[in-house]
């Protein structure tokens, strides 16, 4: 691949790539890392998606698995802890934001409700997006939130995120 | 999703032009009447004006683990009868990261930093700087211990750098990955500078060499076409970017 070409790859997509990555990971360094992880497979993979309107849901995939891996491997996971008691802890007005509450979600359901819960609380797709990225079924769909909405109603009200 | 007609990952493959000739044209005609899909592409389009103002070039090793590494040559070195013949190419994004990295024929190599903001040298995947950096060189060499390295520009200014002083090449120590003393600032020029590094086994004059890398340019007045052959000198050369905006 030419170097024209990586850098018309790298401006058409990197700012969708880093969008992924800096909504999952909340930190700027690591974004750009991952940023770059994920620059890098979609260079060995472009030529490959024959579709190039399958672009962009592949790099949401993508990106959000390799962040997905990255926050399961986050040191900083307290153990025992229950998620909805995480919350009452930060009462310190230190906020437990989305960030924290996708980073619960990735250690304690599996990928299905995972996905969920990152395109609908973090992208705000509908449904039918998501079921174009993960190919999901609507009702497995609806299935894995309520399964979410229901192991935290304490955080989702925190994030005043309990309506949705 | 921005309405009920396109989702959010249509639009963005909008932006991208991803989309069928066909499908564009209904996205571009569907935006003109609709504020919520019109707001989404908006959206989009100064997302990608503010990240590629932050980053506008992509690093070739993550922010939080660099290591020593090298450019690689698009084009490898020749070697003909009458001495090596070099042929030019820009400074690739890639570099090798295996081993010992990258080492050309002949046992001679050159290769550039950039100082970071704590003074730090730190590779960059693409050589593109902005006027005020400071750029190290390091070097490696056995034999051909005595160098020369100047620059042409596009408009064919030709500077030197080292030596410093006098009107022969400078001797060095042999080694590896050494570096050469002093950072060199980057002036307010911008646009390509080719970087030419003459190791040889002898001191050459360096009006000599100035002289060929002239004669060269004009004879080839894009950069990376340049070819530079002088005696049995072992030539290598990086091609630097200089533009305004730099992260």
């Amino acid at each position: 691949m030419s170097q024209s070409e990586i850098d018309r790859l790298y401006r058409t997509y990197g700012f969708i790539i880093y969008g992924r990555c800096i909504r999952l990971l909340g930190c700027r360094d690591e974004a750009r890392d991952a940023t770059q992880v994920v620059f890098m497979k979609l260079l060995r993979a472009y030529e490959t998606i024959q579709d190039k309107e399958r672009v962009v849901p592949w790099i949401f995939r993508t990106a959000q698995n390799h962040c997905f891996n990255l926050l399961r491997d986050r040191k900083k996971f307290v153990y025992g802890v229950e998620p909805d008691e995480l919350v009452d802890q930060r009462n310190d007005g230190d906020g437990f934001t989305k960030k924290d509450l996708i980073e619960q979600v990735m250690k304690r359901f599996n990928r299905a409700v995972r996905e969920a819960v990152y395109y609908s609380y973090v992208e705000e797709f509908d449904q039918r997006e998501i079921q174009k990225l993960t190919g999901q079924s609507p009702a497995t769909i609806r299935r894995n939130l309520k399964r979410f909405r229901e192991a935290l109603p304490v955080a989702l009200k925190r994030l005043g995120m309990d309506g949705v | 999703m921005a309405c009920e007609k396109y989702d959010k990952l249509t639009l963005l493959s909008y932006v991208t032009g991803d989309l069928s000739v066909e499908k564009r044209l209904e996205v571009e005609s569907h935006v003109t009447r609709c504020a919520s899909c019109s707001g989404v592409i908006k959206e989009a389009e100064e997302e990608r004006a503010a990240f590629l103002e932050a980053f506008p070039v992509i690093d070739a090793v993550p922010a939080r683990n660099r290591r020593l590494l090298r450019f690689t040559p698009v084009r490898t070195l020749l070697a003909v009868a009458a001495g090596l013949v070099l042929a030019v190419g820009a400074g690739s994004l890639l570099v090798d990261r295996s081993g010992d990295g990258y080492r050309t024929k002949g046992g001679v190599a050159l290769n550039l930093f950039v100082q970071d903001g704590s003074g730090e040298p730190v590779v960059r995947g693409e050589p593109v700087f902005s006027p005020g950096e400071r750029i190290q060189f390091t070097y490696s060499c056995g034999g051909e211990r005595y160098f020369i390295l100047a620059s042409v520009d596009d408009m064919g200014r030709i500077s030197v750098y080292y030596p410093a002083e006098g009107d022969r090449s400078m001797p060095l120590e042999p080694g590896r990955d050494l570096p050469l003393p002093n950072s060199i600032l980057l002036d307010e020029y911008i646009g390509n500078e080719l970087y030419i590094a003459v190791f040889s086994a002898r001191p050459l004059r360096v009006a000599r060499v100035v002289d060929k890398i002239e004669r060269a340019f004009r004879e080839r007045t894009d950069l990376r076409a340049t070819v530079l052959k002088i005696d049995d000198a072992k030539i290598r050369s990086i091609l630097l970017k200089k533009r305004e905006y730099q992260r």
